[in-house]
């Protein structure tokens, strides 16, 4: 506990508080063995589910392998959150989807006041393996630019003939190469036709990236072929940005968002290095769909079995989730979603598609991170406990969904209970859940990755490295209680940026200017 | 004469320019100005600064022909280019003078060099030297006592050059002097502690209109425009110039009127420093401590000693330059906020010449994919390739079967430009004439004119991802017999002409004052950001 207390002291007097997330919740007391003990130990809780958007942190992961420092865009709340599983309630609500508000209170560490969170998690009964999808009219949009010659095109053909195991001959898959322009290989055939086959071994790399002409080749494909009784959706592999053809960013975007506005979903897939991780992100945000990145063979098998099994699985359509906080409180910020507006006391999260995320425990990581469905957290600010409307309430919030099976609106929803006044901070701390906790630490790493990466984007390796060296040993210290293998592999990243940061140059202290010297100048 | 000419080139001895009344007295004046006048404070700084370079300029060049035994005059003067070369170099680049710093302590004698590029004005130093001791070196080979005083000369020129001053008063320095600073804004740690204070000027590729960012520069100057940062530490008293110093280069940069920095201190608010050209005076700062009489252009850091509270700035003198940065406010929103860029025009490699239409088609997001080649007798369409024409219109007044001309419009960078030409020549079907140009203006088209005027009452705003400082416009169109009215971003007009109709849209208009030309879209330079469509429809023939 002590030593975690001093973890929350550090980072808060690094700034990051202030700087990246302007929150006091960077302090944290220690009694999970007692919240566990409260029935969520190990109890099945089902798998999570995950937002659309970044469903990894791999270019982020990838660039640090390779020893390199990577830039503030790679890195995505969201993505990163996906890769950590919170352990929650079981999902025996008795719908397709569960909801759960759990709390955790603790002392803020930079002037002692309260500090109140409100993580927000979503889990379901539903097993993937067991889930029937509907049928497909898939189109996939494939970069074969001459960047993608070697260990690319190879983990796409690969990826691609994972994924035909799991088509059937109820899906209608089309398959549109793209280099200087777009051809359309095959159009609209069964997933078992020898025809898809032979055109995914047929891949070719050669020639400039025009995304442009890809991507809306794809969807005017689909278009064409559209059924309300399948799912219409495009997939987009690139490793590059776009380099001849329509080349704005904006207008790319602009332009899918039309396209997924008439129906069509979108999932991106990046590989290598040099793709353009916004344009990718902002193509799935906006697609109601899920972006992953392949940065080896191992991601290639964790992506296409795994994820796009679940991926193309819609639990649920057009979420609409509502916090509503108790006037004891102020909400100050809700991290973890890109979806999520706040007016006085009130969170609306708008979220076009909700999948099942595919691991069901922390240790499920055979295949990877990916799959850990993250979770969303909401900041709160003590008010004067005499304007409590509801005595023991932190708030409420409330769901809805349309089933993407029968299109029929379903509703949910929760109370935050606390048997605490507002401002009221135990000494030990008081966490409805074991996931609370974790979520705070997910924060901090998060925050402190972020941080990281913006000043040595500029050049500040050595106050990148003044963000990190303590997170590392603070980070190391809260595993020795509390033993977790997402939080465990995010502190060997960690370690490997400081290397990094130390192998730029980082490890030198800022010189004095002008230094005393007998020796005037000129 | 071959011969003369020959022999005298052959004759020349370096080292007999050292007893030369020029050579000495420079070498008299570097000794004295080094050693005694720069510690005793009775001239400024600037002008012992100064007064060293001219007389080392004479002092130098003959030492180092001396020392490479150069017998010829291109040798001389090739001695001359390399000292004027080394010395520019140290002058004007952080890096030589760094490398030029590590070798002289490589050798025992450490140099601090403070780069003052108005020390160039030095170099016409070498020009008399090369001309007043050429002669000196030409002369005949006299006896063996002139030669034992050239070389004590030659031995003292080079301690004197190596060592080139020593402590005043022949005293040591105190630990905590710092040479004085030849610098206009400068920051002065007035905390007890050291603190480690980041400095990032302007990116390269930003443009800034001084004027208009002076408005409100912590607010209108923000993160996405400032380039590579650099840290320092600065210890309790110490001051350090923003611009001139001895430690950074500063970048190149295409602003003009006045200089922009972001400033990082721990413990303290991020703050912008901006200031006019020339409102502040280079002038001499000690390196420790305050100025003497009136301060100008300080910033005094003041660190809080509450480490939950931030510190503050003081300004040093009557020069406003620094800028808070104010917290984050609501984005300027309605019709003042910045545009969006999805709107913009856009098309794919334009293909120049004649074409035959296969077919258009309007996609979801509005772009007109025109699949174009050229029709064979037979009907078939040979060459096909597609074209992709992003333009706020409803259509493109162009069908298939017809046949066009694209064609590229310029002017010199004011703006560029596609056209689209209808040539069926068949006075059955209307003409169309489509202009689609991005820019700072647009020609005139059909007596078609276009001007966009600044919404003054909206003011300056931000936008977000790559810190374009931006402002509303007001459009209007018309001309001739088409009449004017007025156009919002994204508004389309139908003028009905004598002869035909014109419908203009405007894709995008706005007013820029702060630009990174490898960030933001539209033209790379400030001023007008303006995109407009222009449709002419010339009905068909009775």
């Amino acid at each position: 506990m002590k030593r975690f207390t001093r973890t929350a002291r550090t980072l808060a007097g690094l700034g990051l508080l202030a700087t990246s997330l302007a929150t006091g919740c960077f302090a944290a007391t220690n009694d999970s063995a007692d919240a566990a003990a409260g029935g969520f130990e190990g109890g099945d809780g089902g798998a999570g589910v995950a937002q659309g958007g970044a469903q990894d942190f791999g270019q982020f992961r990838a660039i640090l392998d390779a020893g390199d420092l990577p830039g503030p865009e790679t890195l995505d709340d969201v993505g990163f959150f996906n890769e950590h599983k919170i352990e929650l309630p079981p999902a025996d609500c008795g719908e397709d989807i569960c909801l759960h508000g759990e709390l955790g209170v603790m002392g803020n560490m930079i002037n002692g006041s309260n500090c109140t969170l409100v993580m927000l998690g979503m889990n379901t009964p539903i097993n993937p393996a067991e889930q029937p999808r509907l049928p497909l009219n898939l189109a996939i949009a494939v970069d074969t630019s001459g960047s993608m010659q070697g260990d690319s095109i190879d983990y796409l053909r690969e990826g691609l003939f994972r994924m035909l195991d799991d088509l059937g001959p109820d899906d209608r898959i089309s398959l549109i190469g793209f280099n200087d322009g777009s051809t359309v290989l095959v159009e609209s055939v069964s997933g078992d036709d020898p025809d898809l086959t032979l055109a995914i071994g047929s891949l070719q790399a050669g020639g400039r990236t025009n995304i442009y002409d890809g991507l809306r080749t794809a969807y005017e494909v689909v278009e064409a072929h559209a059924d309300p009784e399948l799912q219409n959706r495009v997939i987009l592999l690139s490793d590059g940005e776009a380099t001849v053809g329509i080349q704005s960013t904006s207008r790319l975007v602009e332009m899918s968002s039309a396209y997924n506005s008439e129906g069509y979903g979108l999932s991106t897939i990046g590989m290598g290095v040099d793709f353009n991780p916004e344009l990718m992100r902002d193509l799935a945000e906006k697609g109601a769909g899920s972006f992953y990145f392949l940065e080896d063979p191992s991601a290639v098998e964790e992506v296409f079995e795994e994820e796009v099994n679940t991926f193309l699985v819609p639990l649920a359509k057009d979420v609409e989730i509502s916090l509503a906080v108790d006037s004891g409180y102020t909400l100050r910020a809700i991290y973890g979603t890109k979806q999520a507006e706040t007016w006085g006391n009130v969170g609306q999260i708008s979220i076009p598609s909700l999948q099942i995320a595919h691991r069901v425990s922390v240790e499920d990581v055979e295949g990877g991170r990916r799959g850990g469905g993250g979770a969303m957290i909401a900041e709160l600010v003590p008010r004067d406990p005499s304007q409590v409307e509801e005595e023991g309430t932190v708030g409420t919030i409330t769901m809805s969904w349309d089933d993407p099976g029968t299109d029929e609106t379903r509703n949910t929803s929760v109370k935050i209970g606390t048997p605490l006044q507002p401002g009221d901070t135990p000494e030990t701390g008081h966490f409805s859940s074991n996931g609370v906790e974790k979520s705070f630490v997910m924060l901090n790493i998060y925050a402190g990755f972020e941080m990281a990466a913006v000043r040595s984007s500029y050049g500040d390796l050595a106050g990148a490295r003044g963000v990190l060296v303590p997170l590392a040993e603070q980070v190391d210290a809260w595993l020795v209680d509390n033993p977790d293998i997402d939080i465990e592999d995010d502190l060997s990243y960690i370690r490997k940026f400081i290397d990094n940061l130390d192998a730029h140059g980082a490890n030198f202290e800022p010189e004095s200017p002008n230094p005393p010297n007998p020796w005037p100048q000129d | 004469m071959t011969s003369r000419l020959s022999s005298r080139t052959h004759d020349l001895r370096p080292t007999r320019a050292l007893l030369h009344p020029l050579w000495l007295g420079s070498l008299a004046v570097l000794v004295l100005n080094d050693h005694v006048l720069k510690g005793a404070s009775a001239l400024p700084s600037v002008v012992t600064g100064k007064l060293s370079d001219f007389v080392g300029l004479i002092v130098a060049p003959v030492l180092l022909a001396a020392v490479l035994r150069v017998r010829t005059r291109r040798g001389w003067l090739l001695s001359q280019v390399a000292v004027g070369a080394g010395f520019s170099a140290i002058q004007l680049s952080a890096v030589a003078a760094e490398q030029w710093s590590a070798a002289m302590a490589a050798i025992g004698f450490p140099w601090v060099i403070t780069r003052d590029i108005t020390d160039l004005v030095a170099l016409p130093a070498l020009a008399l030297g090369y001309w007043a001791l050429r002669g000196a070196m030409e002369r005949p080979v006299v006896g063996a006592g002139r030669r034992t005083a050239e070389l004590t000369a030659a031995g003292v020129g080079l301690v004197c050059c190596a060592a080139t001053s020593r402590p005043p008063d022949g005293e040591p320095f105190p630990d905590d002097w710092r040479p004085e600073l030849w610098t206009d804004v400068y920051v002065h740690n007035g905390g007890a502690d050291s603190v480690v204070v980041r400095i990032r000027p302007l990116s390269e590729t930003v443009d800034v209109d001084c004027n208009a960012v002076a408005e409100d520069p912590g607010r209108l100057l923000t993160e996405p425009l400032f380039g590579e940062l650099q840290s320092f530490r600065l210890d309790p008293d110490q001051n350090f110039g923003l611009r001139v110093n001895s430690e950074w280069e500063e970048p190149s940069s295409s602003i003009t009127g006045c200089h922009v920095y972001q400033l990082d201190v721990d413990g303290l608010p991020p703050a912008v420093v901006f200031w006019d050209e020339g409102s502040v005076p280079m002038h001499t700062v000690p390196g420790t401590g305050y100025e003497e009489g009136e301060a100008r252009g300080g910033i005094e850091l003041m660190p809080s000693e509450d480490p939950d509270r931030l510190g503050t700035f003081e300004h040093l003198g009557m020069d406003e330059v620094l800028h808070v940065v104010p917290p984050a406010t609501a984005p300027a929103g309605g019709a003042c906020a910045p545009q969006s860029d999805a709107a913009r025009l856009e098309w794919s490699d334009p293909p120049v010449g004649t074409w035959d239409v296969a077919a258009v088609e309007r996609g979801a997001d509005g772009c007109f994919a025109l699949d174009l080649g050229v029709r064979e007798l037979d009907g078939e369409i040979t060459n096909p390739r597609r074209w992709y024409m992003c333009a706020p219109l409803s259509t493109l007044g162009i069908e298939a079967d017809r046949r066009i001309r694209v064609s590229l419009l310029t002017a010199g960078g004011f703006f560029d430009g596609i056209s689209i030409v209808s040539e069926d020549g068949d006075p059955t079907l209307p003409q169309i004439e489509m202009w689609a140009v991005r820019g700072e203006g647009f020609p005139e088209f059909h007596g078609l004119n276009v001007a966009a005027v600044p919404e003054f009452e909206c003011g300056h705003a931000v936008a977000e991802s790559c810190g374009t400082v931006t402002r509303a416009t007001a459009v209007t169109a018309g001309g001739g017999s088409f009449g004017a009215v007025q156009l919002n971003p994204g508004e389309s007009q139908d003028l009905v002409g004598d002869e035909g109709t014109m419908t203009v849209v405007v894709a995008h208009s706005e007013e820029r004052s702060a630009l990174d030309s490898a960030c933001a879209e539209g033209p790379d330079t400030l001023g007008l950001d303006l995109e407009v469509v222009a449709l002419y429809t010339k009905p068909a023939s009775e």
